[in-house]
């Protein structure tokens, strides 16, 4: 297997493939930062470096993998080459990783040299003498750095039909003294079965029909849904005047570590105005009910700023932002914002906000995010050697592609999810035009290809990296479980099976196999 | 192992091509059932598109058969370990052009898990035996199709295979080349190699074979020893030394008078064209030394002949009296090295070692040789 990776890494070297590839390459990274115009600081120059090479340099690396894993095979097949190889002691599965450790050979010999020229690049620039020492600072604690992300708990969203159906009765009731279990479910109930009792009547009639007639049970689960949607909109959504509070808990063992230097809140809101985003106020104090007060002045910290896009905000005290005394309040962070805007705005639960700490260099982290790309890397070579196993190199090409571009483009993907079909929303009434057996196709289709996309893309390490969070080792270790393990694995089973069912001296492509 | 142990086995061997709606196109091989034992030369003969290429892919699992069985050394052709005793000299040269001769054998002997110094040996013998050793550097790309042919010939030999497919094995080679391929099959089954040799080059199958099977629309029409093929038992050929006028008179009368026939022929026995294209090449070849191409003349590998550990000497004495010492010791074999082809090659190779000025010979045509006709022939040949 490792003769068949070298020379299959050979012929990439003899046919002046590497060559080319390592031109592109040093284009990519010396001659991109160069067109590319930022927002005039540091940080967005060194932003956009990163972020342009990174994803160019993926890119690229992506379509030469792509190429090699359709063009190694299919054309040795059609050569007739491979009949040399098939006749030695070797098996074709044998043969078929051969080729892709191969493709990773030489993927690593483009990725390395290119990590490390980006990498040197931009320490060069952030240590030059044009930048001022502050824009140094900041570069060193925002970007080229390796910092953690404290995210709020998980809401729980939990609706038990039963201990809802149950609650709402005992609602209706209108007591005011409880037994023991009645107390009992009073507290268990979650936050969407208290909403979902504020339509209490409804409910337990609904419910009730539906024993009897199966087809009510639509009613039902459609009252449930807009009760968990409620009790998400009351943790997004604030009204003009109102304020909201969000309490991060840190890991109190690295809380003295933490406070050594600065922490950021990160943050990304909405307010309507997606294809027009304005300006807007946003209010902010920390430490509310700790010792640790932010700003110092105890004033509140006003910016003005756009919606849709990400933000920081440095937390810096003397001594540090983060509680350090032994107690309730150790390593809990409270955060409160005030939205003297005269619009709603909304916290979308999956942007955050988040807390961020330094946690290492960005050295590492470039390390890590660079394995990520190279299983991507592993996970596209696999598909194009797979496409090749058993079509011929045009039509492998096409097809690898097609994949590709499938798994790219989610957006129709989760619309059809979202809208619970493809059979259209009546938008007056909002309800489902006309739902049949194809809406629960689609969406089951839907729901596979999104999970697997997701479960590949999910890890995209530019983002992280331009922002400077964490790339942790453990999201790694899923990354690699998830694209190489679990997805390149699938897709190299079956390559190698109909790579070892083929037929490889057939008279012409056109004949089938037996 | 022994000499009656079945290497190849096939039963009902059927071959289908289908296109893509599984419709059927062409019946390359239908129903053919034949055996090949250890040590064997096993000529595979017919015109083209007889089913001698496809009946060979499926015999090193590169084609799987429609019906019928095929065993090769009792497995399955695609069983892996199996593989590992075969040797295979396609039709055309499948070869990596961007390698050179060197890491091409190497390549190859790597799939075989010969260990690295082994294989450096081995590819260093073979590149010599096949005349190659002024192009080792030179991309396979580059090389002429009997280089091309030659190059392919020593992967093929990388593992010192028990089994080895040689598919039109002399396609594109010089005339010499021929005689060193089929010297080399010659001596492979000396060995107890068995070979499987697909030709319709009658000549080639001929020479060296010691039993065929003609095949013709994917059946076999034939299939024997040579000799039972060859031979025509309503004539007799009698050779002996030049007779004078009366010797020949008198038996010629004597066998007259026993047939009761005037169907008696009398001739001087013809040097073959091969035979004699050789010499003249042999004594161009003691005064020219440089080629850039492929060389000839060459001794095959040690551990093809299995005597790595004798001096020059010893391997002639060994080539001379090798018949008596083989334990595959069959009529036919004895017969064909007995011919003077062989001989006369191993007296070429000494002389080359020991007598480099040697005049060139004095080739005088035959009686009844049409000289044109020759002169035709061998530019034919030389054309490759």
């Amino acid at each position: 297997m490792w003769a068949i990776a070298k020379q299959t890494f050979k012929a990439a070297v003899r046919y002046r493939f590497v060559v080319a590839m390592a031109i592109s390459l040093l284009i990519i990274v010396f001659g991109l930062p160069l067109m590319i115009k930022s927002d005039g600081t540091a940080k967005g120059m060194v932003q956009l470096v990163l972020t342009y090479t990174l994803g160019a340099t993926t890119a690229l690396l992506g379509i030469s993998s792509l190429w090699m894993g359709c063009g190694t095979l299919a054309r040795e097949i059609e050569d007739n080459v491979i009949q040399m190889v098939a006749v030695k002691p070797i098996a074709r599965w044998q043969i078929w990783f051969g080729k892709w450790l191969g493709i990773m050979l030489l993927n690593a010999a483009l990725l390395i040299p290119t990590g490390l020229a980006i990498y040197f690049l931009i320490e060069n620039r952030s240590n030059s003498d044009e930048l001022s020492s502050s824009e140094q600072d900041k570069l060193r604690n925002e970007v080229l750095v390796s910092r953690s992300q404290v995210n709020l708990p998980e809401l729980d969203l939990r609706l038990n039909r039963a201990r809802a159906y149950a609650y709402c009765k005992l609602v209706a009731l209108g007591k005011s003294q409880y037994s023991p279990s009645e107390q009992a479910l009073r507290m268990s109930v979650t936050n969407p079965e208290h909403i979902l009792s504020l339509r209490g009547q409804d409910y337990i009639s609904l419910v009730e029909q539906a024993e009897k007639n199966p087809e009510v049970i639509k009613d039902v689960e459609e009252l449930e849904h807009q009760a968990i949607q409620m009790y998400k909109g009351t943790t997004e959504i604030i009204l003009p005047g109102q304020s909201y509070q969000w309490v991060f808990q840190i890991d109190t063992n690295k809380v003295d570590e933490i406070n050594k230097r600065p922490i950021y809140l990160r943050y990304k809101f909405n307010a309507g105005d997606e294809y027009d985003p304005k300006s807007h106020l946003c209010t902010w104090t920390v430490g509310a009910g700790t010792g640790k007060h932010w700003p110092a002045n105890e004033q509140p910290k006003q910016i003005t700023v756009g919606s849709s896009v990400f933000h920081e905000l440095e937390l810096n005290l003397e001594g540090g932002v983060v509680p350090d005394q032994e107690g309730p309040n150790h390593g809990r962070v409270v955060v409160n914002f005030f939205n003297l805007n005269e619009k709603p705005i909304v916290f979308l639960n999956k942007d955050g906000p988040s807390i961020l700490y330094h946690d290492g260099g960005f050295g590492l982290n470039l390390f890590r995010g660079l394995l990520i790309i190279y299983f991507w890397l592993g996970l596209i070579s696999a598909i194009g050697l797979m496409a090749s196993s058993f079509l011929a190199f045009p039509v492998a090409a096409f097809m690898s592609i097609g994949i590709l571009l499938i798994s790219a483009s989610t957006g129709t993907l989760e619309q059809i999810v979202e809208e619970q079909g493809i059979s259209g929303i009546d938008h007056e009434t909002g309800s489902k035009l006309a739902p049949s057996a194809l809406d629960d196709i689609a969406i089951f289709m839907s729901k596979g290809i999104l999970w697997v996309t997701n479960s590949v893309w999910d890890y995209s390490p530019v983002d992280n990296l331009s922002s400077g969070r964490t790339i942790t080792w453990t999201s790694l270790f899923w990354a690699f479980t998830g694209i190489i393990l679990f997805m390149s694995g699938l897709i190299s089973a079956f390559g190698a099976f109909m790579f070892n069912r083929k037929e490889l001296a057939l008279p012409n492509p056109t004949a089938s196999m037996n | 192992m022994n000499s009656t142990e079945t290497v190849i086995s096939a039963q009902g061997l059927t071959k289908v091509f289908k296109d893509f709606w599984g419709r059927s196109k062409a019946r390359a091989v239908s129903g053919i059932d034949f055996e090949v034992k250890r040590g064997e030369v096993f000529g595979l003969l017919g015109p083209n598109g007889s089913g001698k290429s496809t009946t060979v892919k499926m015999l090193l699992g590169l084609l799987y058969p429609t019906k019928g069985r095929i065993s090769v050394f009792g497995h399955s052709p695609r069983h892996v370990q199996t593989k590992a005793r075969l040797g295979y000299l396609p039709e055309e040269s499948y070869l990596y052009r961007y390698l050179n001769s060197e890491e091409t054998v190497d390549f190859f002997g790597s799939l075989f898990h010969i260990e690295s110094k082994e294989r450096r040996e081995r590819a260093e013998q073979l590149i010599q035996m096949v005349g190659l050793e002024n192009a080792r550097r030179r991309h396979v790309g580059e090389f002429s199709k009997g280089m091309q042919r030659r190059i392919g010939l020593a992967q093929a030999l990388i593992n010192d295979p028990d089994l080895v497919i040689l598919d039109e094995p002399t396609s594109g080679l010089d005339p010499i080349g021929c005689r060193e391929i089929k010297d080399l099959i010659l001596t492979l089954a000396e060995r107890g190699k068995t070979v499987i040799l697909s030709s319709h080059l009658l000549s080639d199958v001929e020479d060296v074979c010691d039993r065929a099977m003609i095949l013709y629309g994917g059946k076999v029409q034939a299939i024997g020893t040579m000799k039972e093929l060859l031979s025509n038992r309503n004539a007799t050929r009698i050779t002996s030394p030049a007779l004078s006028r009366e010797t020949m008179d008198k038996v010629l009368t004597l066998i007259r008078e026993d047939t009761q026939s005037q169907e008696v022929h009398v001739d001087n026995p013809t040097e073959n064209l091969e035979s004699l294209f050789l010499n003249i090449v042999e004594q161009a070849r003691q005064r020219e030394s440089e080629t850039s191409g492929a060389t000839s003349g060459h001794q095959v590998a040690d551990y093809l002949r299995g005597d790595t550990n004798q001096n020059k000497t010893d391997r002639a004495l060994d080539h001379l009296t090798r018949n008596e010492e083989s334990p595959l010791n069959q009529p036919d074999r004895e017969q064909k090295k007995s011919k003077p082809i062989r001989e006369d090659k191993l007296a070429g190779l000494s002389k080359i070692e020991t007598d480099p000025d040697q005049q060139p010979l004095e080739v005088t045509p035959n009686k009844g040789e049409d000289l044109d006709k020759a002169n035709d022939k061998l530019s034919g040949l030389l054309g490759d």
